[in-house]
């Protein structure tokens, strides 16, 4: 598979991630090259193998339903917010 | 350096004359650059008062600003301790100074770090590995007497073995993840950075145990490991042959040496063969990419850290992110991205798990027939800065170490000697899941025979 | 002409004390960011743990609509950014959901039912709270990891009929299951519908249009007709391919209408993967069990109250039609209320009464004080009439019953002496009507119960009155 400018752009796009427009040639260049070398998994017969997302086994372990609260750790975040204003967190608007 | 072992039986006035004393030690040598602190000319990170413990710069402290090495960071404020600070806590310790690191723990040298780079205390003109180099660093330098690092795919490892120092990464889930800034969640694990394999097993017995915090610990009782040290035990050891055959000369001789020691020391040795180890990083950079694609998305300078200020909020996002994160983090952002995103997800990330579990099988295969596996930790010692700018050729030094992450076991990096240019070598021993008290064993045993040899 | 085609999705808020993944307390209309933790503001180092009460919750739902219960299920990370999204990405189900499977019953009127599939049902968190002032947004991260389990139904609805009637039914099994709040208002029960069109008799499914926003049944009514219209005049002029795509709408309530939100080109690319901080859900035996025990629903508690009660389909319909006032009418039959009875005074004399947003739970009159009424009118304490007095009384005064009766003077006259006397006045005083009436006039009986009723002052006991009168007239 090949990533071109119109890929790179769309993977920008959902990542929130932009290349500096002259480093552009040299990110897909380099994208290219590993993600040709990773296809280096197609020679391997994996057709007996389960995908395998952890290695641990079991379930996921339940949490009993008691609230619980730490008010100083919330008023650190607040204090040191990039901006916020009557403890809400503020950004600027979507523009529609 | 004092060490861990001999620094517990010390009256809690000395304790405070040795972090004095470590603090001086760490202005003189400033020029390393182990520490966050001697990179940004700011006192020593400190919390409480026990036996000071360095702690990489990806582990929450209260009240420490925490970057993991990253601008986008800047100015965020931890409000709580990992839970391995609090572990170091109740035992005694406190954790001291912030440790250098690849930005996110994506790297293998250290030279991603937005504070700038550490230097192999063996030889400046070298890298300490990475991406917990400058844990390593601050040990191999006298400047901590052992240190918290994390290991991914041989982060913890691979920079001990290149500074000379013990580095342990834990089985999957025996140490809680709980505090630590991720970057591939099935991957990750705390680990201690030492002088020596005792105290490595000490610092290891203070932080594992199953933490309810973190969905993905271990939920057994901890047996401490350091309480029952045989280093006398007589074991089975494979030793991967093609690792052997593929890494360079000095790698290979000191591996040699390994070989010969673990054989003095009573043990018997086997040989096996791995598969190629391009499998193992191919496996290994598609799924750690995806799952630190998304474990990164949080940082978005919305409720913390930095903030690049912007009209509207599609530009917020897009430049905080843009300038926060370094090259080698958007890179692996994008990629991870792209193996997910629909159309590739079933070619890259699925075949990718897939391949992650038939390289977990064939641990266990071999662990029919051994008790431990013996195998070099990178294909050769510290490289010089800036001699690996592409990211492929980074990528592919990490041959030996990733593997052990895939298949979530435990393994540990012993200094086997320096070659000729005075730069240390490192072997691995590799246990079984959950066979911390082998793997311990066998690194003492081999730790003490080299000891003996080399007097 | 058309067909319409409707799939509803429902995301219900539930009511466990915490959140889904943390333990910060769920909440509604607190100061803004007082409930929240490193997990749900997303700091660096952060984990989820699953709450176990939200994993019982969506058993007992799926139990309820026949659905498989999957021992096994997944979280998966659905990838997005959005700042009352925290972690860059919601955590959620998707291939695998915790329920898949299930149907929901729809009645009406003429008794006839309809079957509507639910497809699956499955657990994730909520996202904060996002609100525009001026040039800036401010977040609110209080609702950010509050449980919702997401419902969704096959598209088997044909009208804005069936789909109120699927909302009001769901709505009801997740009241009775006590699982949810489902306020609409408060944003505890968020329905989305999904709608499209086809020509009568065509069986493939054509673009559908989604509509989001739809707080109240009333706007979901109008939202489906509107849309109806929209995609019919489209399709009729031509230009259904341009004017009907597949995207998300909101509905205008000013103007009753649904626009467009999204662009075409903003394709949502999710990127879903599982959930590599948590462990695959695995419901114990004993678990799946114990949360299989789930209280008498709607339909059922219906069918019961028909049978040993012998109530009519209607009024038994309209009884269960809330948890509240089914529980409301169980407590008044427990206390020795008349079924027959109490069905009118709890679904016709009490709700009338109601003013300024008052509802079953916030009446000055419980089902103890209704049930005491009705009890009153059993025992011949009162008549019907008077305790629609003592009910106006009992409404503005926090007095009992008997008090209330007492006050007012309404106590009913049962006594057949003292209604002999006045009886006897009367026919003393109409001996001409008395005549006509042993003529033939039979009409005129009830002129005689009038009087009476009128010289008593309402008084009388209508039946003694009825009893007593016939024996003296004949």
């Amino acid at each position: 598979m090949q990533i071109n400018d119109k890929l790179l752009t769309k993977l920008e796009k959902l990542s929130a991630v932009q290349i500096d427009s002259n480093k552009r040639e040299e990110a897909i260049e380099e994208l290219n090259k590993i993600v040709g070398f990773v296809e280096i998994l197609n020679e391997l017969d994996l057709s007996q193998e389960k995908a395998t997302f952890t290695t641990l086994k079991g379930g996921t372990p339940f949490r009993e339903d008691n609230p619980h609260v730490n008010d100083e750790i919330i008023d650190t975040i607040l204090k040191h917010a990039p901006k916020s204003e009557n403890r809400y967190f503020v950004v600027p608007k979507i523009i529609e | 350096m004092i060490t861990l072992k001999e620094a517990m039986k010390l009256h809690k006035s000395d304790i405070a004359h040795l972090r004095d004393d470590l603090k001086k030690e760490i202005e003189k040598k400033k020029e390393i650059g182990a520490y966050v602190e001697q990179l940004t000319n700011k006192n020593i990170s400190e919390y409480m008062d026990g036996i000071p413990i360095a702690i990489k710069d990806n582990i929450q402290v209260n009240g420490w600003e925490v970057t993991s090495g990253s601008s986008i960071l800047q100015g965020y404020i931890a409000p709580y301790n990992a839970t391995v600070i609090n572990n170091l806590l109740h035992s005694g310790f406190a954790p001291f100074g912030r440790t250098n690191m690849d930005e996110f723990a994506m790297g293998s040298s250290t030279e991603n770090s937005f504070y700038g780079v550490t230097k192999n205390p063996h030889d400046y003109s070298r890298v300490p590995g990475g991406s917990s180099g400058g844990s390593a660093a601050a040990v191999a330098a006298g400047i901590a007497i052992a240190a918290l690092g994390s290991d991914t795919g041989g982060s913890i490892r691979q920079p001990a073995s290149f500074c000379g120092c013990v580095g342990m990464k834990p089985t999957y889930g025996k140490v809680s993840r709980y505090g630590l800034g991720a970057y591939s969640s099935s991957l990750d694990q705390i680990g201690p950075i030492t002088q020596n394999v005792e105290d490595a097993a000490i610092l290891y017995d203070v932080i594992a145990g199953h933490d309810f915090h973190d969905s993905t610990s271990a939920n057994i009782a901890h047996k401490k490991v350091s309480d029952f040290l045989s280093p006398d035990r007589k074991m089975t050891i494979a030793v991967i042959e093609n690792y052997l055959q593929e890494a360079n000369d000095d790698v290979r001789e000191k591996m040699l040496d390994g070989i010969k020691a673990l054989e003095s020391a009573g043990h018997k040795i086997i040989y096996k063969n791995f598969i190629n180890t391009k499998y193992d990083i191919a496996t290994y950079y598609i799924i750690a990419t995806a799952e630190a694609s998304a474990n990164l998305s949080r940082y978005d300078g919305v409720r913390y850290g930095n903030r690049a200020q912007s009209g509207n909020l599609k530009d917020m996002y897009l430049n905080s992110r843009s300038y926060g994160f370094g090259e080698e983090v958007k890179r692996r952002i994008l990629l991870g991205t792209f193996v997910l995103s629909s159309g590739y997800y079933d070619a890259y990330y699925i075949k990718a798990q897939k391949a992650r579990h038939l390289i977990k099988h064939q641990y266990e295969e071999i662990f029919k027939e051994a008790d431990l596996i013996f195998a070099p930790v990178a294909p050769t010692p510290a490289f010089e800065f800036g001699s690996k700018k592409d990211p492929l050729e980074m990528y592919l030094s990490d041959a030996y170490t990733i593997s052990l992450n895939l298949a979530g076991l435990p393994g540990i990096s012993i200094p086997l000697g320096k070659n000729i240019k005075g730069l240390p070598i490192g072997g691995q021993l590799i246990a079984k899941a959950y066979g911390e008290q082998e793997l311990f064993d066998g690194a003492l045993s081999l730790e003490r025979e080299l000891k003996g040899e080399i007097g | 002409m058309f067909e319409v085609v409707i799939g509803l999705e429902v995301h219900t808020q539930l009511n466990t004390k915490t959140k889904i993944f943390c333990s910060c307390p769920t909440s509604f209309g607190d100061e803004p960011n007082t409930n929240v933790c490193p997990v749900c503001l997303a700091l660096p180092g952060a984990l989820p743990v699953l709450n176990i009460e939200a994993v019982k919750k969506a058993i007992a739902f799926g139990t309820a609509i026949n659905a498989t219960v999957h021992k096994k299920s997944i979280f998966n990370r659905k990838n997005y950014f959005y700042p009352d999204l925290p972690k860059g990405y919601q955590i959620s189900q998707f291939e695998i959901p915790i329920v898949e499977g299930g149907e929901i019953v729809i009645d009406f009127e003429d008794g006839s039912k309809k079957t509507i599939g639910v497809t699956r049902a499955h657990l994730e968190e909520d996202a904060g709270k996002n609100t525009h002032q001026g040039s800036v947004s401010h977040v609110d991260l209080n609702r950010a990891g509050t449980p919702l389990l997401e419902i969704v139904s096959e598209p088997d609805m044909r009208s804005a009929d069936e789909a109120i009637r699927y909302l009001k039914k769901l709505h009801a099994i997740v009241r009775y299951l006590d699982i949810s709040d489902a306020n609409m208002q408060e944003g505890s029960f968020r329905c989305d519908v999904n709608i499209s069109i086809r020509p009568k008799g065509d069986k493939k499914l054509y673009t559908r249009a989604e509509i989001k926003n739809l707080n109240s049944f009333r706007f979901i009514q109008k939202a489906i007709e509107y849309e109806i219209e929209r995609q019919s005049s489209a399709w009729e002029d031509g230009i259904y391919e341009q004017e009907v795509v597949q995207e998300t709408r909101l509905f205008d309530t000013a103007k009753g209408i649904t626009k467009s939100m999204r662009s075409k080109e903003d394709s949502a690319e999710y990127r879903y993967f599982p959930d590599p901080d948590l462990l695959p859900v695995i419901i114990p035996d004993d678990m799946m069990e114990e949360c299989k025990k789930i209280p008498e629903l709607p339909d059922a508690k219906k069918i019961r109250l028909i049978k040993e009660f012998g109530l009519k389909e209607y009024d038994a319909a309209v009884i269960t039609n809330t948890v509240e006032m089914a529980r409301f009418f169980e407590d008044m039959i427990e206390r020795g209320a008349n079924a027959k009875l109490s069905t009118v005074w709890l679904s016709v004399e009490l709700p009338g009464r109601f003013h300024d947003g008052m509802t079953l739970l916030t009446s000055p009159v419980n089902s103890e004080k209704l049930a005491s009424l009705v009890k009153r009118i059993q025992d011949s304490t009162i008549s019907g009439k008077a305790a629609k007095d003592v009910l106006d009384y009992l409404m503005k005064n926090d007095v009992n019953v008997d008090e209330a009766i007492d006050k007012l003077g309404l106590k009913q006259v049962s006594d057949d002496g003292a209604i002999q006397e006045i009886i006897d006045k009367i026919i003393a005083a109409n001996s001409d009507k008395v005549e006509e009436y042993k003529n033939g006039k039979d009409k005129l009986f009830g002129f005689f119960v009038g009087q009476v009723m009128k010289a008593s002052r309402g008084k009388a006991n209508p039946a003694k009155v009825n009893e007593l009168l016939k024996k003296q007239l004949g």
